[in-house]
């Protein structure tokens, strides 16, 4: 597959993932008549929020998953310490901006309140995505596995 | 003890024993350990099930109430996923064709236990009083992602695929359902949860979304980077000598030993 075609093709996929929003978003709009439905200052504050929880959490995940890779490498220390600098830097900008005022406050008192609000919120969201995923898979494998018997390689005549 | 060290104890610790548990029961190679890990996981799972009741006064304890509420139609939908793709062509474990109906059944059950989770009365209200508030969280999320992923792999099936347009048809199917289910939420009031509440919870969910896209991505790309790093310091790895012409004769026996066996036609 050339550079080109596989560019073209990563481009029409992320178009298929925001296609259905942007239909949902215009259907909605035209039925209530306007487009009031979309708070942005509480979106942005969620959208940072996620961003500042999913990122600490992700690299807490992949720092776990750095044992692994030790065990191919002598067990080598200076990505370890990497990784968690790279876990701290997030831990750090979470409270640090969370703790400036009310901008990334969501309905939370305290620093503390929202912190273990944003870890609950993030752990659900994320068994949303992954059941989510694994009944879209699912369905795709199930779909492939249910349809006429194919041949995979020509019959020498 | 106080109210976030009950919390701690009887729900954070929990929680991460699940993850700890697959953790180890991923990593060790030997069968012990990993029978320990997923008992670690098991008994961390059933304590957070139960955290309303051990830590009721927690915010934190209606996320063990929401995952009690959602684990009979998930486990639904999944044991109905599994029916079908292994009741279908497939070249191990497949199960009698019968299994096929019974999938079916289970993802439909499970689907309409969700809507009515959302609309009729299976709503989960927590402490008796109000919608527990990360169902309100839960749903939107996982519908959206339904929708939009579904649409990828749809498309997928057509650019990667050949001759998928059947596959791609019904991926596509599941995509409009779920678009269809989300404009229900967006405008016809449930039992418990009005058109309003979803509303306000489903463009919130797409800020979320796209929040864990853009956090888990960066995530990732650091680490891409502390490797790279890491790689790049250690240099070219030493050259093995060439072989001596006495090495290269023993490979040769060896191979000669080997080679035989009856030509195919």
């Amino acid at each position: 597959m050339s550079e080109l075609k596989r560019t073209l093709n990563v481009k029409i996929l992320i178009i298929a993932f925001l296609l259905p929003i942007f239909v949902i978003w215009i259907i909605d709009s035209s039925l209530k008549g306007d487009f009031s439905n979309l708070d942005t200052s509480d979106s942005f504050t969620r959208f940072a929020n996620a961003i500042l929880t999913s990122y600490t959490l992700g690299s807490v995940i992949l720092l776990g998953n750095l044992f692994f890779y030790a065990d191919s490498r002598k067990r080598p220390l200076a990505p370890l310490v990497g990784m968690v600098l790279a876990v701290f830097i997030g831990i750090a900008a979470t409270l640090f901006l969370i703790g400036m005022g009310p901008m990334l406050l969501e309905a939370n008192g305290s620093v503390r309140a929202q912190t273990v609000y944003n870890i609950g919120h993030t752990i659900v969201s994320f068994l949303a995505i992954f059941l989510a995923i694994s009944v879209c898979i699912g369905s795709m494998f199930a779909a492939l596995t249910n349809g006429k018997k194919r041949k995979i390689f020509h019959e020498e005549e | 003890m106080d109210e976030m060290m009950n919390a701690v104890v009887f729900f954070w610790l929990p929680l991460s024993m699940i993850a700890l548990g697959a953790w180890i029961s991923l990593s060790s190679k030997n069968n012990f350990r990993t029978i320990i890990g997923r008992i670690i996981s098991v008994l961390g799972f059933i304590l957070v099930c139960v955290s309303p009741w051990t830590v009721p006064s927690s915010p934190s304890s209606s996320i063990g109430h929401l995952i009690g509420f959602i684990v009979g139609p998930s486990s639904l939908l999944l044991i109905g996923i599994y029916l079908l793709i292994f009741s279908g062509n497939v070249p191990v474990g497949k199960l009698p064709s019968s299994d096929r109906k019974l999938g079916a059944f289970c993802m439909i059950l499970g689907s309409l236990w969700f809507c009515l989770m959302q609309w009729g009365e299976f709503t989960p209200i927590y402490d008796g009083r109000e919608v527990n508030r990360f169902w309100l969280i839960f749903f939107p999320t996982f519908i959206l992602m339904i929708c939009c992923l579904s649409s990828v792999l749809s498309i997928s099936m057509l650019i990667i695929g050949e001759e998928r347009h059947r596959e791609s048809k019904i991926l596509r199917l599941i995509s409009i359902s779920s678009m269809i289910l989300i404009m229900c939420g967006l405008k016809i009031d449930g039992t418990n949860i009005s058109s309003e509440t979803f509303t306000h919870y489903f463009w919130l969910s797409v800020s979320d979304l796209f929040g864990i896209l853009v956090g888990i991505s960066l995530s990732i790309f650091i680490f891409g980077f502390v490797i790279y790093i890491y790689e790049r310091s250690i240099g070219d790895p030493d050259s093995v000598p060439p072989p001596t012409s006495e090495e290269i004769s023993q490979a040769s026996k060896k191979i000669a030993l080997n080679i035989g066996g009856v030509e195919s036609e």
